[in-house]
């Protein structure tokens, strides 16, 4: 298969601190790629560089065949890069719908020569979009908290409407920080629930996870970081992993 | 009745005014100190321009928008790098630096001697010269601004501001430009307090830096935080609060010389209690932390 | 050359001055985490008080001069504690109690400078008021002349700054205080008590501009609207000195006050705050590191 994403050699260092030292791994297209480790060992560092928050000292990031290593966040995003954040950032004064609405690319809305010169895209835009968030809260049975404010959700509520607004754009790779992290068992199954079916679609994923068990068990590749370094990268033909 | 109608006249330019403000504070977050400098540039614009130039009215107030505009740029580059209370501060001292131009450039401002005798409006030929009229033509301008801020709150691009608002981080993970948002709110506001620098000039038609302060901003602030932000209804009733604190203040009989003063303190302790007790002000929808 | 000389004097007078405003407001900012914008109204109050009480006690006994002004500096001082006081208990301590951003103070502080200033103007006008009427002999050093009430305030400034900001650096309060502004939450783990610790900074504080106060009122004179503007040059001077030590306000002090008589001399009075904040917004938008840095805030959040 090939490769959605190479990471070269990649370092980055704080204040004289090696975060990460010479990071190079690869995923392929549709997989599920478990990084795991300690604490403070770099992980959600380089979903940062990943992700574009962040700009890496050496190495390169090659996505879906470009060299992305200088690109700037917004850029990578539109690339197809998605992040879910470990504490969710869900618009706090904001619907869930409008939240919805409000992630998708390229609505001709954001532009404010097209209220002038072409407002039926914007229409039609909108209507596609309403139908499509619709569609996504039904899927994430959040269809009676559309009008509730986004600050008002419950921790799994926002993590599942952070999904959700993954969901209105078609990322083709999606970073998750510690998915499962402080939710009750009924909600970490509605949550891989969602990523297998996810998956089944043709997305692949990279998940931080503690657990190495609970890893093992939906994804196909481990890595371990310790020290800003990967020792382990596993290929594991699981039975029971989620695309199965 | 013509006090009645000075009232109504001040309170369409303080809505106007207020709404202007709240697209930066209600709609993108940004809690500006220097809306007045925004209403001087336009006063002073429209002032010059009917006064040297002799242009009319319409025009006098495009112009002042423009230039209005130009000068929210500053704004905008200052919201992209700094955020709440440095963001603040940096406004503060913007008003200052601008109130000072205005001060100092007597050549084009004539200084703290102001510009006098500044033409009533004229609009196609109907001159609004009378009391009546004016309030008639800031009623025109009022409804155009709520009119146009209630369309504009549907828009899917007013959603990008309050996302901008809430979350900018996650505005760029969604491969969104907060600066571009931002930019465009704080034009939007300095245009429209623009507009209601142009109808102050041409009612009061004698204008002086005094009325554009930072005492003022940190009043518009005031109005916009009391009446609440991030909806229409919110600054309309903060300003309603302020036109008509004064008028309900008559009806208890109290000298005119400590009137306005005592307006000031009983102002201030609400902005003190509204913002422990219920922050989201009168009428509001988004919360300022 | 003489008119150099002449305006670095002028600024190590007034950039004295300014030093007790700015070394108060840095105090409050750092330890009640507040945006002290009232400082301002403080400053003015005690001075406004301090003619009231003199003058009350002038109708009411019969006393020497000197005495009589004893009086009244001690009830001033009281009357600027009391003051402090009130305004943390009443005003600050819900916010600290509610864990209120420092833009909620920021709006609060201003509220209650509203408050203050007009409450002054209520009770006293808004004319300008000046504690000492006589012209007294100035000291000339060939063309440099150091008039009466800078020696004054030359004087007393410094020993202001020996008896109210330099115990605060040295003593074991101050060791508390740092602490607390450092970090709150660990302070009262350690077992200070950062409820005293603030009420104490805010007194120091506003006593220091009070102080600076009426040694400008003695001097120039003050209206009521004045309060602002000391205040936004303090700011300034504590946003320029980055850190709280002692000699970096005070070098920044002067600084800025030798800028702002330079700019009075050669532009004119009302350029002054203008090339001030000038500053003061270069700054804040071209300093990278520190709480400012965009790419800090990311790691934070």
């Amino acid at each position: 298969m090939e490769d959605l994403l190479i990471i070269e050699n990649l370092s980055k260092a704080y204040n004289g601190l090696q975060v990460l030292q010479e990071i190079s791994f690869s995923v392929e297209k549709n997989s599920i790629i478990a990084l795991t480790g300690e604490n403070s060992t770099g992980k959600t560092t380089l979903f940062n560089l990943i992700n574009g928050f962040d700009s890496h000292d050496n190495g390169n990031i090659i996505f879906d065949g470009k060299n992305i290593s200088q690109w700037g966040a917004i850029a990578r995003s539109r690339a197809g890069i998605g992040r879910l954040f470990q504490n969710s950032r869900v618009f706090k004064n904001m619907r869930v719908l409008d939240i919805l609405l409000a992630s998708c690319f390229d609505n001709p809305g954001e532009r404010i020569l097209n209220y002038f010169v072409n407002p039926a895209s914007i229409k039609s835009f909108e209507k596609t979009s309403r139908n499509k968030a619709a569609e996504v809260l039904n899927y994430l049975r959040l269809l009676d908290k559309s009008q509730d404010f986004g600050g008002s959700l419950s921790h799994g509520e926002k993590k599942l409407l952070s999904l959700g607004m993954l969901m209105m754009n078609n990322y083709k790779l999606i970073l998750l920080d510690e998915p499962f992290a402080g939710l009750n068992a009924k909600m970490i199954d509605k949550i891989s629930d969602t990523l297998s079916d996810l998956a089944r679609n043709g997305q692949t994923f990279i998940i931080i996870e503690h657990n190495i068990e609970k890893v093992s068990s939906i994804s196909n590749q481990v890595l371990i970081l310790k020290e800003g370094r990967i020792i382990e990268n596993n290929k594991i033909n699981n039975a029971n992993n989620l695309i199965n | 009745m013509n006090y009645f109608l000075h009232i109504v006249i001040l309170l369409e330019i303080y809505i106007i005014l207020a709404l202007s403000l709240n697209m930066k504070v209600g709609f993108t977050g940004l809690l500006s100190i220097a809306q007045a400098i925004f209403y001087g540039i336009g006063a002073y614009v429209t002032a010059i321009f009917m006064v040297e130039l002799g242009s009319p009215f319409l025009l006098a107030i495009v112009i002042s928008i423009v230039v209005s505009v130009f000068f929210s740029l500053f704004i905008a580059f200052i919201a992209s790098r700094l955020r709440d209370l440095y963001f603040a501060l940096a406004t503060m001292a913007f008003q200052i630096i601008l109130y000072a131009i205005i001060y100092n450039w007597t050549s084009l401002t004539n200084g703290p001697y102001g510009i006098a005798g500044i033409p009533q409006p004229e609009i196609l030929g109907v001159a609004f010269d009378n009391l009546s009229s004016f309030a008639l033509l800031g009623f025109v301008f009022m409804v155009l601004t709520i009119l146009f801020l209630l369309w504009f709150q549907k828009t899917p691009f007013s959603r990008l501001l309050e996302s901008t608002r809430d979350d900018e981080l996650a505005v760029i993970a969604m491969g969104k430009n907060p600066k571009y948002y931002k930019r465009f709110s704080v034009c939007i506001s300095g245009a429209l307090a623009a507009i209601a620098g142009s109808l102050y000039a041409t009612y009061v038609t004698y204008i002086d830096p005094s009325s554009f302060t930072i005492d003022e901003s940190i009043l518009i602030m005031s109005i916009v935080i009391i009446g609440g932000t991030g909806n229409i209804w919110g600054p309309v009733s903060g300003a309603l609060f302020y036109i008509l604190l004064p008028e309900v203040l008559k009806f208890i009989d109290i000298p005119d010389s400590i009137a306005a003063s005592l307006r000031m303190i009983i102002y201030g302790f609400v902005l003190i209690l509204i913002i422990r007790i219920k922050p989201d002000g009168f009428f509001g929808k988004y919360v300022f932390k | 050359m003489e008119i150099f000389i002449q305006i670095l004097i002028n600024s190590i007078v007034s950039g004295l001055l300014l030093m007790l405003v700015a070394y108060g407001f840095s105090l409050i900012f750092r330890t009640n985490k507040v945006f002290h914008i009232a400082h301002g109204g403080v400053y003015v109050a005690s001075v406004y008080f301090l003619i009231f009480i003199h003058s009350y006690c002038q109708n009411l006994f019969i006393l020497h001069e000197i005495l009589l002004w004893g009086i009244s500096i001690i009830l001033t001082i009281l009357f600027v504690s009391l003051l402090a006081l009130l305004i943390e208990l009443l005003v600050y301590r819900p916010l600290y109690k509610k864990q209120a951003s420092e833009i909620i103070s920021l709006i609060t502080s201003l509220g209650l400078y509203i408050v203050i200033v007009n409450m002054i103007a209520l009770l006293f006008g808004n004319e300008t008021q000046m504690i000492n009427n006589e012209v007294k002999e100035s000291y000339f050093i060939s063309d440099i002349i150091i008039t009466h009430g800078q020696q004054v305030q030359f004087l007393f400034a410094i020993i202001c700054l020996l008896v109210l900001a330099v115990p605060v650096n040295i003593s074991r309060i101050g060791k508390k205080l740092q602490a607390v502004a450092d970090n709150q939450e660990i302070a009262s783990v350690i077992g200070i008590n950062v409820k005293k610790m603030r009420l104490i900074a805010i007194i120091i504080g506003s006593l220091l501009a009070a102080s600076g106060a009426l040694l400008k009122a003695y001097d120039v004179g003050i209206d009521p609207h004045m309060g602002m503007s000391i205040t936004l040059s303090a700011v300034v001077v504590v946003i320029l000195a980055g850190k709280n030590s002692f000699w970096t306000l005070l070098i920044t002090a002067i600084l800025i006050s030798t800028i702002q008589n330079f700019t009075e001399w050669f532009l004119s009075a009302q350029w002054k705050e203008g090339i001030t904040y000038l500053i003061l917004i270069i700054i804040l938008l071209f300093r990278t590191e520190g709480i400012m840095s965009y790419k800090l805030r990311i790691e934070n959040r």
